[in-house]
């Protein structure tokens, strides 16, 4: 059966080879310039103090190739519906398996050779693709400095999603005993899951840090909020939730309300309100833009003294900020959670399948 | 059941047994309550309508589908229970599928890795006969020749018993007279029995010495074909004479115009009554006799006994 499930395999096995190595080709090629860039002019940037812009330009520089690894995301979904929801639905659907089932070795067999050849061959090509885009992106990783916004498609995990992703595609097509509705199963089963993984599981994968501090408005520059130093940047903000003075959660994200938003409704006069929390006690300057039905929502960049008015309002409220996050010394205790998680995952499909092969 | 003595003397056993065998679907029975024994040696030809249960039955003996209740046995082990069962057990299923990407010298490739009593050179000697090209792909066979590839792998595996279901319904006439010539060929180089189901009783008249019927799901008839045809009459007489039929006889099938009456009739003696006057029947008037009344719905809930 081995010899079957290989000579089936081979075709793919080509196609799988071969975008390995156009993605091999495209990192070698632009390897070398990458690294030299960030060895020459990113890692000496503090000398020169000018670290913000340097850092910028280079993120942007390399944003195209950035974009195709984030994209890689999809590459176990596309080994599910491609390589593991034809594998038994094919054999249905051509009635093969009636020819591969009568002969002289058991259903057992002939559902374990095909999942070891087909199902290693494709978790081999994605865990190379996984390798290069890892090492690739060092530099990028290290100025970007978020580790856990790129957690799916680094390290070890991207392997653990293809297993998953082609065992599911086994299990949908033993089932649907149809390639194309066992693909469309795969892609969105997937999807489902992976997402309510990273949303829902992931972040519990530990209890999160709690960190505690009075509330200040973030500091405005050019238009841009700058993220605020504690935790790190590095950490994984979980929640990060407003508190009044009574213990209410009246926000997320950093702001009020569920969208994390911060504004001013300028009330005439020289009052105005802290939007969803109350009235402001002190007086403002006069308002520097007036937009619509005399409402000013202030972002871009107000006046110093518009600024402590908003800061001394804010402080009136004796608002606290609780930001619960996973510090990026977790990063690999998580990897080897998610990778645990989704083999066992994996497992369990590939044990179910094998049942109702067997059993139907 | 009738069993038959083969002469070896080493008793009888059973290619196909089944015991109350039932197959259900979600709504209708595919095979209800059927129970056979049809001893070694022989070729079987199991007819019966589009429908009727054929391909159930051939495909629950291949161990592709498990019954809902009852048993079959295959040569006297569980189908598919293990290799060395499933390398006893050839198997031809409907329309002759096969992988449409691998060459003809893949497919005897295949056979060869999977089963351990691989015949290589028969194998390549009936593919050197058919004239295929060793490097076509299946798929680019015609229905005549793929049937022949089928015909292959589960020849050259060696079987003791051969199962095959439909194997020449999608061929042309040639194409059909040549399958069936062949396999009668390997029969008889090779002792093998075979199973084969088909709704066309010319097929099974040319090839098959037993006779298996099946209708709605349900074992009609099952015998060797010249027991069969000899404790099988066909009456031609007076209408009134009908209801004056001697008890050893069973009215199969019967059709009446205004003053006479045509019968089908089991008998286990010769039928002496001289108002009647007695034709042999063809399988074919049996087959039809048994068929007509399957589908009027009267026939007996078993299988009638054949006399010995």
């Amino acid at each position: 059966m081995m010899w079957l499930a290989w000579r089936q395999f081979r075709a793919q096995a080509v196609i799988l080879a071969g975008a390995v190595v156009v993605f091999a080709v495209i990192f070698g090629v632009t390897a070398p310039h990458l690294f030299h860039v960030y060895d020459t002019i990113v890692k000496s940037c503090t000398m020169h103090g000018d670290c913000n812009s340097t850092q910028g330009a280079f993120l942007n520089n390399y944003n195209f190739y950035e974009h195709l690894v984030q994209d890689s995301i999809i590459f176990p979904a596309l080994l599910g519906a491609f390589l593991g929801a034809p594998l038994v639905a094919r054999e249905y659907e051509h009635d093969t398996f009636r020819l591969a089932w009568t002969q002289s070795e058991t259903r057992t067999k002939w559902f374990a050779a095909k999942i070891c050849v087909a199902g290693i061959g494709g978790i081999v090509a994605i865990g190379l693709f996984s390798l290069m885009a890892t090492l690739w992106s060092r530099p990028w990783d290290h100025v970007n400095n978020l580790p856990f916004s790129t957690f799916d498609t680094r390290d070890l995990v991207p392997v653990a999603y293809a297993a998953f992703a082609f065992a599911l595609g086994v299990a949908a097509g033993a089932v649907l005993r149809r390639t194309v509705p066992a693909m469309a199963v795969t892609l969105f089963g997937y999807a489902a899951v992976h997402f309510f993984f990273s949303e829902n599981v992931r972040p519990h994968f530990l209890a999160p840090l709690r960190f505690v501090s009075k509330y200040t408005l973030p500091f405005f520059s050019n238009g841009s909020v700058v993220v605020r130093a504690t935790p790190q940047q590095s950490d994984w903000i979980v929640t990060d939730q407003l508190i009044n003075k009574s213990g209410v959660v009246i926000g997320e994200h950093g702001g009020v309300g569920s969208n994390g938003n911060i504004s001013f409704r300028n009330l005439g006069f020289d009052r105005a309100s802290f939007e969803g929390v109350g009235r402001c006690p002190n007086k403002f300057p006069a308002p520097p833009a007036r937009v619509g039905g005399g409402e000013t929502i202030i972002h871009g960049g107000p006046s110093h003294a518009m600024l402590d008015a908003m800061q001394k309002c804010v402080a009136s409220f004796h608002l606290r900020t609780i930001v619960t996050y996973q510090p990026v010394s977790r990063f690999w205790t998580f990897q080897w959670m998610e990778f645990g998680s989704f083999l066992v995952l994996t497992a369990v499909l590939f044990a179910f399948s094998l049942w109702w092969v067997r059993r139907h | 059941m009738l069993s038959v003595n083969l002469g070896d003397g080493s008793g009888v056993s059973a290619v196909l047994a089944t015991e109350a065998l039932t197959k259900r679907y979600r709504r209708h029975d595919a095979l209800s309550d059927c129970s056979l024994e049809i001893p070694e040696g022989h070729v079987v030809g199991l007819v019966g309508p589009n429908g009727s249960g054929k391909s159930t039955l051939l495909n629950l003996a291949a161990g592709l589908i498990r019954p809902t209740s009852g048993t079959v046995r295959v040569l006297g082990e569980t189908p598919a229970a293990s290799p060395a069962q499933l390398s006893k057990v050839g198997f031809v299923a409907q329309n002759t599928p096969t992988y449409e990407g691998l060459s003809v010298s893949d497919h005897l490739r295949f056979g060869a890795h999977t089963n351990p009593g691989w015949d290589h050179s028969l194998a390549q000697r009936r593919i050197a006969q058919l004239g295929l090209d060793l490097t076509r792909r299946a798929g680019k066979l015609s229905g005549g020749q793929r049937a022949q590839l089928a015909l292959t792998l589960a020849i050259a595996k060696r079987p003791d018993v051969l199962l095959l279901d439909e194997p020449v319904a999608a061929l042309d006439p040639l194409a059909r007279r040549e399958f069936l010539q062949i396999l009668m060929e390997t029969v008889a180089d090779h002792q093998v029995s075979v199973i084969l189901s088909s709704h066309l009783v010319a097929d099974v008249e040319r090839v098959c010495d037993y006779l298996v019927i099946l209708i709605s799901s349900r074992v009609q008839l099952a015998g060797e074909v010249d027991e069969l045809l000899a404790s099988h009459h066909r009456l031609v007489g007076p209408r009134e004479g009908v209801a004056a039929a001697p008890e050893n006889q069973v009215i199969v099938d019967s059709s009446y115009t205004e003053r006479q009456a045509t019968l089908l009739v089991r008998s286990d003696g010769p039928i002496t009554d001289p108002a009647w006057i007695v034709e042999a029947v063809s399988l074919d008037d049996l087959v039809l006799g048994y068929m007509s009344q399957g589908k009027r719905g009267g026939g007996p809930a078993t299988a009638p006994e054949i006399p010995r």
